[in-house]
């Protein structure tokens, strides 16, 4: 058995890096930044924090419910104009989910690399977005989450050798969702199906558009809005932990509010305090 | 400017531009502001006792001496952070002591809590709190 001299071992430690270098390299060279659009800034949205930017809040959204739902959501307006917070889980920093996410109500980054594209979200708490684009299959069962298990393709529309527009599928969302603070629901099945169009606008490359076609059972048809993000060099990148310093509490069916000094106040006029039954004294 | 009747029937001004910037507000917040009742916003005059930079909203606990002499110390939430860095903000804006007034929409309970923006809240003598965007 031949003993193995320092030199050898040196030698073929190099040897070993260099094939290690050789392999990594085309690995490394395998994301060719050229062949994807330049999506790098802080993109913060161009319109209203309201679902469909082109229209008003609350009714003016006129969103396409079936009767069912259409009389929960006035159920859920009807309960915020008496002081409670509806249909509107993330009062209570539940995450915005999917597709109310992309409102980007505070700032939002996106990171391309060749087998997922990221979306970091901040409002309202740091959320990462996962677009899968590596050519995967819908898995056979997806566990339910609030952003979804997404699928995307890169597309070449206009055929310069460049990718220019993702498209994107999302599905496996968890149902205490709704598409913005008024309340309007989605259906209780879990169902929704959501497909965004997302590509630089030609005619101004600072303005990001995604097309959202939500749909859902709750819905008597596919619901399509147009949102858009505009780089903005002022960015703004605030640590965003939305229970921090929550004020809104929801106990049973009831929403309070925590005062300055700790204490729970009343959020419509004859609200009954919550059950105290468990507490041996009560303080004044 | 306007001015309409404050819950205890006083007479309150607004400033310019409030009830516009509050719509924007209430749209983009993460939970309802129909919580807080829009139709009888007043100007608040008080001391800060704590000024909190946090998620997801900003708060202002402001002392507040009522017309019979009393004090009450109202829980005045804001919007977000990254929303008050952008209109030039920071945590040491506002420090305890601080004499501010601002333009607050009550909770619908009578209870001492309530919203405000930015651009209707001003040291009291008038000097802006910050530069603006």
């Amino acid at each position: 058995m031949l003993s193995r001299s320092p030199t050898r071992s040196l030698a073929a430690g190099s040897i070993a890096a260099a094939l290690s270098l050789t392999f990594a390299i085309p690995a490394a060279r395998a994301f060719d930044e050229a062949k994807y659009p330049e999506w790098t800034a802080y993109w913060m949205r161009a319109g209203s924090g309201t679902w469909d930017p082109s229209k008003p809040p609350a009714r003016g959204q006129q969103p396409p419910l079936t009767e069912e739902y259409k009389a929960l959501w006035e159920a859920s307006m009807a309960d915020q104009a008496s002081g409670g917070q509806g249909n509107n889980p993330m009062a209570w920093c539940i995450p915005p989910g999917m597709p109310r996410t992309m409102i980007d109500y505070e700032g939002m980054e996106v990171i391309i690399r060749p087998n997922v594209t990221y979306f970091l979200i901040l409002e309202p708490q740091d959320q990462i977005r996962r677009v899968f684009t590596d050519g995967r299959k819908w898995p056979e069962d997806i566990m339910p989450s609030y952003l979804g298990y997404s699928i995307g393709t890169w597309v070449d529309e206009d055929g310069d050798g460049r990718f220019d527009t993702l498209l994107v599928e999302t599905r496996g969302l968890k149902t205490d969702r709704s598409f913005e603070t008024s309340g309007i629901p989605f259906h209780k099945d879990g169902e929704t199906l959501v497909k965004e169009k997302i590509y630089l606008d030609k005619a101004d490359p600072n303005l990001l558009n995604d097309e959202i076609t939500t749909i859902d059972h709750a819905l008597t048809r596919p619901w399509t809005v147009k949102r858009q993000y505009r780089r903005d060099p002022k960015e703004v990148w605030v640590e965003t932990a939305c229970s921090e310093d929550q004020h809104q509490v929801r106990i049973g069916n009831e929403a309070y509010y925590v005062g300055a000094g700790g204490e729970l106040l009343p959020t419509r006029k004859d609200q009954p305090a919550p059950d105290l039954k468990s507490f041996s004294k009560t303080s004044k | 400017m306007t001015s309409l009747r404050g819950p205890r029937g006083q007479m309150v001004v607004l400033l310019l531009g409030s009830a516009m910037a509050t719509a924007s507000s209430a749209a983009m917040a993460h939970h309802s502001f129909a919580m807080f009742d829009q139709e009888h916003k007043s100007e608040r005059q008080g001391v800060v006792k704590e000024f909190k930079f946090t998620a997801p909203h900003v708060f202002i606990m402001l002392e507040v001496k009522d017309e019979d002499g009393t004090s009450n110390v109202w829980a005045l939430e804001g919007e977000a952070p990254t929303k008050l860095v952008r209109d030039g903000w920071t945590r040491a804006s506002l420090k305890p002591g601080d004499e501010i007034k601002l333009i607050a929409a009550p909770l619908r309970s009578g209870a001492a809590g309530g919203s405000w923006v930015t651009q209707d809240t001003a040291f009291r003598d008038g000097r802006p709190i910050a530069p603006g965007p």
